[in-house]
């Protein structure tokens, strides 16, 4: 529905004032003690939510200290997982004796293509040697 | 209602005046905030009753409904998700709230529990309160109801199909034709004419 | 009284050939057949299949290309699997081509059990790196 369809049928400010009227007199005056009785319930749902989200927030504090120690574990997993795949320099889906050759050779003849695989900012044989390690890594054995 | 009353209610909606959108109140509702879920009732408080009123035709009725509403309202939160406007949410429960109150009466009294419809007999002691009034009288509460919704709530067509549970066709209907009988009506034509 | 010391001397000759017989050692020359193409690289498992084998030392080959011990785990060593693997930059008239030794693997084998073991290439390659086809035998030396 386009707002042009809503304004089809449009009426004059004098005849919204009438509906206006039409519209209050239901009007009904509530008294200070509907108000305090429908707020007071709020209040006491709003306080038992609350109760509910310590209760929670106690039992994700338990969780969430056995999740540290698991994430130490895989985390180191991870990380060896990355190192992993970047090590894979001739793209094969694993990392072997052959990605350490690619990189040997290419440091060989000058190239600077190059991964950085132990992070020391540079491309040189102790790369080679940490894909080398990594492919005759007994976990990750081929 | 004793004047004490009134003005307690009137100072209390003026200390509830809360800048923040609908949205925003509800998202703070539903992170906890009480005091936000107090804001959206002050500030449809006076709808919901006066809807209620349209609906039972009957004040202390009324106020039942009122408060079932906002019960109703609370226990939506958290969680709650505004996908319209506000008072689409609201209306529908007003209304078979109200019917349902109607139905608890009727029975109570001993009457014949009447099928479910929006009519709602007149407030006793409230007559046409002027000329538009006394027209729209001659059509159906729904005709009422739709008006009522479009130009006084201000709410969109399909807000209002949502509202009422009925089609928007059914709503552009209901809005022409009560406006074709406010335009033929000796009472309420000049309203049309320049 | 000569022959209950001869018996004992013989008792004693008798356990002590026992005793290393229980434990004793092999070596293993691992060879490697690339036909008539230049072996620049290569990658294999060894490991032994009964449960009597541990790996306790291991050696480079024959040929000055491969003469350095090859890569492995350290993990491996006391264990009964190793992944040993190397390579060469050098071109291909320095590099060893159809059969060659290209390591040794020194095991450990327990209680007079029969040794068993195999040899799995993963990975050979050329000197442009590109993969090639080889073959892979064992052969069983005795420690001294």
């Amino acid at each position: 529905m386009n707002d042009d369809q809503n304004r089809n049928e449009q009426i004059p400010d004098t005849l919204t004032e009438k509906l206006r009227e039409v519209a209050s007199k239901t009007t009904i005056l509530v008294p200070a003690s509907v108000d305090g009785a429908v707020l007071a319930q709020a209040k006491a749902h709003f306080v038992q939510i609350s109760r509910e989200r310590s209760k929670i927030l106690r039992i994700s504090w338990l969780a969430a200290a056995a999740c540290v120690a698991l994430l130490a574990i895989f985390g180191i997993r991870h990380l060896e997982h990355g190192r992993y795949e970047r090590a894979d320099i001739d793209h094969s889906g694993h990392v072997d004796i052959l990605d350490a050759f690619a990189l040997a050779r290419r440091i060989q003849q000058g190239s600077q293509q190059g991964v950085d695989v132990n992070g020391d900012g540079a491309v040189n044989k102790a790369d080679v040697d940490a894909i080398a390690a990594q492919a005759v890594k007994l976990k990750r054995g081929v | 209602m004793a004047a004490s009353d009134r003005r307690a209610s009137l100072r209390t909606l003026a200390e509830h005046h809360d800048p923040r959108s609908d949205q925003e109140l509800i998202a703070a509702a539903n992170a906890g905030d009480a005091g936000a879920f107090e804001s959206l009732y002050f500030r449809y408080r006076d709808w919901v009753g006066g809807l209620a009123f349209r609906f039972t035709g009957d004040r202390d009725l009324a106020l039942d409904v009122l408060q079932e509403t906002f019960l109703y309202f609370l226990k939506k939160f958290p969680g709650f998700v505004l996908t319209s406007h506000l008072k689409t949410f609201l209306y529908p429960a007003v209304r078979n709230l109200s019917i349902a109150a109607r139905q608890k009466t009727r029975r109570a009294q001993g009457d014949t529990p009447m099928p479910e419809t929006i009519e709602a007999p007149t407030p006793s002691g409230v007559g046409p309160v002027n000329e538009v009034d006394a027209v729209l009288s001659t059509l159906g509460q729904e005709h009422r109801e739709v008006l009522l919704l479009r130009f006084v709530e201000g709410l969109t067509m399909p807000e209002i199909a949502e509202a009422l549970e009925i089609p928007v066709g059914t709503v552009k209907s209901r809005i022409h034709n009560g406006l074709a009988r406010l335009r033929a009506d000796e009472r309420t034509k000049n309203f049309f004419e320049k | 009284m000569k022959r209950a010391w001869l018996i004992f001397i013989i008792f004693c000759a008798v356990k002590l050939c026992g005793q290393e017989l229980a434990t004793s050692f092999r070596a293993v020359d691992i060879f490697i057949d690339s036909g008539n193409q230049a072996l620049a690289a290569y990658q294999l498992t060894f490991r032994g299949t009964n449960g009597s084998v541990k790996i306790v030392g291991i050696e480079g080959g024959e040929h000055s290309a491969f003469a350095e011990p090859p890569y492995y785990d350290p993990e491996a060593m006391q264990k009964d699997r190793v992944i040993i693997a190397a390579f060469n930059t050098a071109s291909a008239d320095q590099l060893p081509s159809g059969r060659t030794r290209i390591a040794t693997i020194h095991i450990q084998m327990q209680s007079g059990q029969a040794p068993a073991y195999i040899a799995q290439v993963s990975a050979a390659a050329g000197t442009d790196g590109k993969r090639i086809s080889v073959k892979v035998n064992l052969v069983e030396r005795t420690a001294r």
